[in-house]
């Protein structure tokens, strides 16, 4: 029998599960905050010395470490990786916004699992566990496909899985507001892709801040020509994603119709023209980068030292 | 003592597991992409519709990568947190975004490869922004092989035409009956003799609602079962269950179908924009 304040928490914790990463994106965030951490700007600190290919490699051994050992080394990593945000232009700002970018995701993801990880799971899981619940819901949350009872076996579960993205995408953008995407594609250059995909990721890469920008500006356009405005103020993010779906299809025709430009300004330079024509030149690497490559094997070091005292990955994903 | 997940953990982040109980054979697998390829192929050269990218085709396919990011790490994520959780497995709209942007980019490409192009770009710059270039190249085939050559099969399927929009080089139907008794073949005699849809199909009302369909079902089907599996395994160990992997085509097929019928519109007006 459910007090009334016991329905009070099953809501609170619903509704904050779901809504406070929607709050976060929404109010924090929003599209000039994405941008401000998806663009490279000009700044000189250490990492932006660092040569693109090592910051790759660094990425790729934060998701060796994360994905072989217990969740706390993936947000040890994770806070980590943000911390070094400070170093950059605008540092405050920006580690302000990833940890929201972060946080959010992190919320997100742990209540789109805890909820309604099943027992069977669980056992695979945890062999011979007994089951410490938490939470009991309401038996009409079952209609949402929530589990009866919230363990804190579930919790872990979903924890370990959240933190498996976090540190590897804290990384991944630093990569992005550090490198100039023709650092970065000269880099790739160096695994042989071919120079017309490289050319289509770099047309990609600046493209990215433009179709943020633009679908920002197409909302507050439409905010201003009094969408919603009728309607109270909470409807807001309703009004706010009709916005952004009706932006979507405009803004995809005039950025493509800039793009015949583009394509015309690259041939009209001998782009494909002939074998020779088109040249990469790669990024050097020089002692700073051999210090970060050092920061990279201890990392490897330190996986396999923790997977021998025991703190490997033993939850199988789902 | 090593953790067993340690000494599995092979090249780049991918667990290599193979031998997962109910895991799809990796010949078959294999040899679904290297059929799907070369019959990809011959149709396309069979029916004239291989033609070399242009510059400002690989712009476009650029342009719709960079959306495809947006849209799959700050949009759609955000989109699906309305969905009540229960229906989470029916409708997720990062992945029907992304089919439909896709399908609004081979609407204006038009050529055989845009598809599975598209597809690459999106991940290499997928993982330059956020998946930080672990388990590749496996996540590369995956969706080149799994989602990328359904779309490319269409466009060679309907002769660069796929919303049928755009300048192929044997266009209609009579065309093709024109043709019927110089060819011996039964490929081209068949398309005359069905010369009477021919004309149905020449509508341009129908072939969007045909192309979300005939694109709308594999890519439902794809998804689950090439991901949950053969590469889940593969890459980290996932567990394979196969009455996930039934549910998983069921629920996904209605959204697919009601997008790809309304992305294959979008399509067809943007590429009837910019010509």
């Amino acid at each position: 029998m459910y007090s009334l304040l016991d329905t009070f928490i099953s809501w609170f914790v619903l509704i904050f599960g779901v809504g406070a990463p929607l709050y976060v994106i929404f109010k924090a965030i929003g599209f000039n905050g994405f941008r401000e951490i998806t663009v490279y700007s000009k700044y000189n600190t250490f990492l932006y010395r660092v040569n693109p290919a090592i910051k790759i490699v660094f990425a790729v051994v934060i998701m060796m470490v994360v994905t072989t050992t217990i969740w706390w080394i993936g947000a040890i990593l994770t806070v980590a990786v943000l911390s070094l945000y400070i170093t950059l232009e605008h540092g405050k700002r920006k580690l302000y916004i990833g940890s929201l970018f972060i946080m959010s995701t992190l919320v997100g993801s742990l209540w789109g699992y805890a909820p309604f990880v099943t027992y069977s799971t669980l056992s695979v899981v945890f062999p011979h566990f007994t089951p410490d619940v938490i939470w009991t819901w309401p038996s009409y949350f079952a209609i949402m496909g929530y589990q009866h009872v919230l363990t804190l076996q579930a919790l872990k579960y979903s924890f370990q899985i959240s933190f498996r993205s976090t540190a590897i995408m804290a990384s991944a953008l630093l990569l992005v507001m550090t490198n100039t995407p023709s650092q970065i594609l000269r880099t790739l250059h160096r695994f042989h892709i071919p120079d017309p995909i490289l050319f289509s990721i770099m047309v990609a890469m600046r493209t990215v801040s433009f179709v943020l920008e633009y679908l920002n500006e197409s909302i507050k356009i439409q905010m201003m020509r009094g969408l919603g405005s009728k309607h109270s103020k909470y409807l807001k993010p309703i009004f706010f994603f009709i916005a952004a779906m009706q932006g979507l299809v405009p803004t995809i025709i005039h950025i493509m119709r800039g793009g015949k430009d583009t394509g015309i300004s690259a041939d009209t330079r001998g782009f494909r023209a002939t074998k020779k024509r088109s040249y990469v030149e790669s990024v050097p690497i020089n002692r700073l980068d051999y210090y970060v490559l050092a920061i990279v094997v201890v990392l490897i070091v330190m996986d396999v030292a923790i997977n021998i005292m025991g703190f490997g990955r033993t939850i199988p994903y789902n | 003592m090593l953790n067993i997940d340690m000494i599995k953990m092979g090249f780049n982040g991918i667990a290599g597991n193979l031998s997962e109980p109910g895991i799809i054979p990796w010949p078959i697998v294999a040899i679904y992409f290297a059929l799907a390829s070369l019959f990809l192929f011959y149709i396309a050269r069979k029916n004239g519709s291989l033609s070399r990218f242009k510059t400002v085709d690989y712009v476009y396919v650029g342009i719709g990568a960079a959306f495809m990011i947006v849209w799959n790490f700050f949009v759609g994520p955000f989109l699906d947190k309305f969905v009540p959780s229960g229906a989470a497995s029916f409708i997720g709209f990062g992945s029907l975004g992304q089919f439909v942007i896709l399908l609004i980019v081979i609407g204006v490409v038009r050529k055989v490869g845009v598809g599975m192009l598209g597809w690459a770009i999106y991940d290499i710059l997928a993982d330059i922004y956020s998946y930080g270039f672990g388990g590749e190249p496996i996540y590369l085939i995956y969706k080149m092989f799994a989602f990328g050559i359904i779309m490319d099969l269409w466009i060679a399927a309907t002769r660069g035409k796929p919303f049928g929009i755009g300048s192929g080089k044997t266009s209609n139907a009579t065309d093709a009956g024109a043709k019927a008794p110089a060819g011996s073949s039964g490929f081209v005699s068949a398309s005359g003799a069905s010369a009477g849809i021919g004309s149905f199909l020449s509508k341009p009302k129908v072939i969007p609602v045909i192309a979300g369909i005939v694109m709308g079902i594999p890519y439902a089907i794809a998804g689950p079962l090439f991901f949950t599996g053969f590469f889940a395994p593969l890459l980290y160990g996932g567990i394979v269950d196969w009455q996930a992997i039934i549910f998983g085509m069921y629920a996904s097929l209605p959204s697919f179908l009601i997008f790809g019928i309304i992305g294959s519109f979008i399509a067809a007006r943007v590429s009837k924009v910019l010509g």
